[in-house]
């Protein structure tokens, strides 16, 4: 029996024996026939003192509902127990050594499994009921979503970067917050890319499992030899036989919204190749589209660094991983690179940038980055892009002067600055879905600044010296007499002394 | 689904009765309730169960003469606004618009509360959920024609009242609670809620659905 806390290693009779490349990874328990009587699996399970683990059995991608009931029964979370079929037409000894990699993966991920809670939990009944079906106990069974961590996410504050994201309409935003349906929600994953301050929270899809996971893969110390390839599956999915077998599975809950820098990030980690096998889990089938042209922008991006767009396949899984040397490991030290928000794909785009030792400018819609250009002559420095702005990509702040900073790694193009911008017309801001490694280099950069005038009855900031002369502009003739109101005053000054045109500052002012 | 409405009645039982002041009888009455509840299958597979169990063990261990004490230190039993109160008018704008829309629901489903809680009192809400329920339990029992209404003013009240307002007390019983005792119970509580928004919502989607053929 292991500890408590420590996972939990369950390997199938059939092929399990003490002297196999797992007898090191913790407690291992063989079960004999654990694939033909679930219940001895639930026996064990229930009694044993791990709250996670990894469940190798022939022929099992999913843990069966009466073993999930149990569990929870049993008070422990469901979810946190991984079932595989690592030997899956893999008969050779090649095929064993694979498969120890596999369990050791798992087994790294089960470790920082996050754990689900209710919230995470959304019922589901069978899709028609008899009164057979009503016999049963619970006739209710649970498929794992998303929910939004209050304390991160950013709704409050005018955030809206989720709502459009979810193809079912499960999500909305109504005063203030984020409310999710999870009857409606599928679990496709949308919305999880969607927002920029990662306050979604999805067990199965998140950033430190796929991290964990795909470290474990490529670990040069363990395994068979040769190139090695990631591919991105649906959780739960069998693995299809005709597939090479040098491409290693990472399950996640669905494929269909992959984010860019989960694509790319582990060919900066030692995979020749990544590859993305077709949504087999039906969740994201209202997310259609989403996982191609991200497929396409990273094949342009590697295109554009000369590293090689052939090292991102999509459905063909039957062909090798590519042949190439993997690139050099790269990224430690540098902050996750599996991070869902712009920051960790900003990391990976311009490491790999600087492994291509060149810069590229792609420009498309499935870009996770954006660019912001400010015309400085035609802004008057309102700061209400800023105050719009969903990732704080721009910033805002107006003393002695009006700054208006922008910063690249954090811009997503996600064009809420240009809807609010008054001065849009005249063309003060345009965004779009870009990446330009030169700009990434840079980092955060000042884009507009300007004189503020000062109150001259109490010295608080008036506006820009530049917004005053536009709305007198604006103003036209009438403007004139109305000037010297507005740029001499601040509004509370101006509220407490001024009865309209003709205020003059204080003596000595 | 009989069982199931059987059980669900049960723990709104359980959760009206440990928001209400603890004296020996009714924490004899909630070890007895929690006893069975534990042992039923159709608990023990609710999503919920987990957060169930550990806010009942944590609950256990101070269910002696102590949680009065506690009880009384946590909840203002005087209604005032921003205090940890148990009725739902210290958490709306108008408070008195609680206790009317409550007392007219009672009346439209035949139902009058007995006992010195006023009509928006946590542990009264709940138990009048129970009530709807054990009728729904009964409905499925006759077949699924009478299912459908009852599902529909369960879901409807528990928007309006329960689910509206719990979310906040579970906040304010945190920042009261130096125990854990009744914060554990009422994060429990508030899963057990949301489960409950979302399987009647299910259920109504399918309850026409139900093959009656035997």
């Amino acid at each position: 029996m292991g500890e408590p806390g420590r996972a939990l290693l369950v390997i199938c009779g059939h092929r399990g024996n003490r002297g196999a490349p797992w007898a090191d990874l913790g407690a291992v328990e063989e079960i004999p026939g654990a694939c033909e009587f679930p219940e001895r699996l639930v026996r064990l399970l229930r009694s044993h003192p791990a709250d996670r683990g990894v469940l190798a059995l022939c022929g099992v991608w999913a843990l069966p509902e009466d073993v999930r009931v149990a569990l929870r029964g049993a008070g422990k979370d469901p979810e946190a127990f991984f079932a595989l079929d690592p030997w899956s037409g893999q008969d050779s000894e090649a095929g064993a050594e694979r498969a120890a990699l596999l369990i050791r993966a798992a087994l790294a991920r089960v470790r920082v499994w996050p754990g689900t809670v209710p919230a995470n939990l959304a019922p589901y009944l069978p899709e028609r009921l008899s009164r057979r079906t009503l016999l049963r106990f619970p006739p209710v069974a649970y498929r794992v979503v998303p929910r939004v961590e209050r304390d991160r996410c950013r709704a409050a504050d005018g955030c809206a970067a989720c709502e459009g994201s979810c193809p079912v309409d499960a999500l909305r935003v109504a005063e203030g917050r984020v409310v999710l349906d999870r009857t409606k929600c599928t679990g496709c994953a949308a919305c999880v890319e969607a927002c920029p301050h990662e306050a979604v929270v999805f067990p199965g899809y998140m950033g430190e499992e796929v991290a964990a996971h795909v470290e474990a893969l490529l670990d040069p110390t363990v395994g068979p030899p040769g190139p090695r390839g990631i591919v991105y599956v649906c959780a739960g999915v069998p693995w299809d036989p005709s597939w090479d077998a040098r491409w290693l599975p990472v399950p996640v809950a669905c494929v269909s919204s992959l984010p860019v820098s989960w694509i790319l990030a582990p060919l900066l980690r030692g995979a020749s190749s990544v590859a993305v096998a077709p949504c087999a889990c039906k969740r994201g089938e209202g997310a259609r589209g989403v996982l191609e042209a991200r497929l396409e922008f990273c094949r342009a991006y590697l295109g554009g660094l000369g590293l090689g767009e052939r090292r991102i396949h999509g459905a063909l899984l039957s062909v090798a991983p590519h042949e190439e040397p993997a690139l050099p490991r790269c990224g430690d030290g540098e902050g996750t690179l599996f991070g869902t928000g712009p920051e960790a794909a900003s990391r990976v785009l311009r490491l790999l940038a600087d492994v291509a030792g060149r810069a590229a400018w792609v420009e498309h819609p499935a870009s996770p980055l954006g660019l912001v250009e400010i015309d400085a002559g035609t802004c008057t420095g309102c700061g209400m892009c800023a105050a719009r702005c969903p990732t704080d990509a721009l910033s805002f702040v107006q003393d002695g002067e009006a700054v208006l900073r922008w910063d690249p790694a954090r811009c997503t193009g996600c064009g809420q600055c240009t809807g609010v911008c008054p001065e849009i017309e005249r063309g003060a801001i345009r965004a779009r879905r870009a990446v330009d490694v030169a700009e990434l280099r840079r980092g955060v950069r000042t884009v507009y600044r300007e004189e503020v005038v000062r109150c001259v009855a109490c010295g608080a900031p008036v506006a820009p010296r530049r917004m005053l002369e536009r709305v007198t502009g604006l103003l036209g003739e009438d403007g004139r007499a109305w000037e010297e109101v507005l740029s001499w005053y601040c509004s509370e000054c101006r509220a407490l002394r001024g009865r309209g045109v003709g205020l003059e500052p204080e003596a000595g002012a | 689904m009989k069982a199931l409405a059987a059980a669900r009645h049960a723990l709104y039982r359980f959760f009206g009765l440990v928001f209400l002041y603890p004296d020996p009888g009714r924490r004899a009455r909630l070890r007895r309730l929690a006893r069975a509840l534990g042992a039923e299958k159709a608990v023990r597979g609710l999503a919920f169960f987990p957060v169930w169990r550990a806010s009942w063990e944590r609950l256990q261990q101070n269910l002696g003469e102590g949680l009065e004490e506690v009880y009384l230190r946590i909840f203002d039993l005087t209604g005032r606004r921003g205090g940890c109160s148990l009725c739902e008018s210290g958490y709306r704008d108008a408070s008195w618009q609680a206790a009317a829309e409550l007392q007219r629901e009672y009346r439209e489903a035949g139902v009058q509360p007995k006992g010195p809680e006023p009509s928006d009192h946590l542990s009264v809400e709940l138990e009048y959920l129970a009530v709807l329920v054990a009728r729904e339990a009964r409905e499925w029992e006759a077949g699924t024609a009478g299912v459908e209404e009852i599902l529909r003013r369960q879901r409807d009240f528990l928007r309006a009242h329960p689910c509206a307002w719990v979310p906040e007390l579970v906040v304010r019983v945190r920042e009261h609670d130096p125990t854990g005792v009744y914060a554990a119970a009422a994060e429990a509580l508030e899963a057990f809620l949301e489960h409950e928004g979302d399987l009647t919502e299910l259920l109504l989607r399918q309850v026409g659905k139900v093959e009656l053929a035997r």
